[in-house]
């Protein structure tokens, strides 16, 4: 995670934000954040990134600059430093389905099977008419879990046969 | 073994792939293909779990995902619109404002260098856009 600077703290001391102080509205905000995303899908990924770790500074206490930093994380493979802001997120808002898919992705990657399914659940579970894309990348590796798993059960089965 | 084949029927192997790399996890097949004995010992827990979501799943969803590893909610509505607020006189007030304030936002500053660049340009081409709309007319 970004560490905290020492503006940072000294605001979190009086209870108001950077964003708070200088008067950035939440359409603002999220405009910004949509630049930065925006960067993003083109693959521009250090614009991108300039642009979200700016927001964390600017609120530290935004769940959606976390989530997206902690998507472009992700993506970069810097699964450490993800979790860390893909947690945060969550923390400040759970009802946010993207940092449970990252989350998911990351543990998968790791081999942490509770954990990666865990946080498919809750991800397909907060989009429960599947239109949400983010929740359909979740449903996309439950079925390539379900595909290992059921080739695994197939051989096992062979080899149980075969012994016998 | 586990007491559930459902869905997957239809699936190859080829097609689970195609679609790994169609959405943007070519990873996936990585994880796909390890189904030793290790991923059986690690994924033994979460299997029922796993067949218990796949049942639900109505087989139309893949119509629409993600293909990159989701934002959240900067990733709605993408497209800039009329609407949109900020411009690059605001973000050059904003850099004034945190300057004279003693403001130490070393990632802000340089999040409102990039931002303000972006909104010039995108600025310049709707002035354009007017223009030409105008000369259209005339």
């Amino acid at each position: 995670m970004t560490s905290q600077s020492q503006a940072q703290k000294d605001f979190a001391a009086q209870g108001r934000t950077p964003r708070e102080q200088l008067g950035i509205s939440d359409r603002e905000f999220l405009e910004m954040g949509r630049i930065g995303a925006m960067y993003y899908e083109q693959g521009n990924l250090d614009k991108a990134r300039t642009i979200f770790e700016g927001l964390i500074e600017l609120d530290p206490e935004s769940s959606a600059a976390h989530a997206a930093f902690g998507a472009l994380l992700t993506r970069t493979e810097r699964f450490t430093d993800a979790l860390k802001h893909l947690t945060r997120a969550i923390e400040l808002n759970p009802q946010q389905i993207a940092p449970y898919v990252n989350r998911a992705e990351i543990y998968l990657r790791q081999h942490r099977a509770e954990e990666a399914v865990a946080n498919l659940k809750e991800a397909i579970a907060l989009d429960p008419h599947e239109v949400d894309p983010a929740a359909n990348r979740a449903r996309a590796m439950a079925l390539g879990i379900y595909q290992a798993l059921s080739r695994q059960q197939r051989r096992v089965h062979v080899q149980t046969q075969t012994s016998t | 073994m586990f007491g559930l084949d459902k869905l997957v029927g239809g699936i190859t192997d080829g097609l689970l792939g195609g679609l790994f790399d169609k959405i943007g996890m070519p990873w996936m097949k990585d994880i796909i293909s390890l189904a030793g004995n290790v991923m059986s010992l690690n994924w033994i827990g979460a299997a029922k779990d796993v067949f218990d979501l796949v049942s639900q799943f109505s087989n139309s969803f893949d119509d629409q995902i993600d293909r990159n590893q989701p934002l959240g909610d900067f990733d709605s509505n993408r497209s800039w619109n009329s609407n949109n607020t900020l411009d690059a006189y605001r973000m050059d007030d904003l850099r004034e404002r945190a300057d004279e304030g003693g403001f130490d936002l070393n990632n802000a500053f340089r999040a409102f260098a990039e931002i303000g660049l972006t909104l010039a340009v995108r600025g310049e081409v709707q002035q354009h856009r007017r223009a030409v709309e105008l000369a259209s007319v005339i």
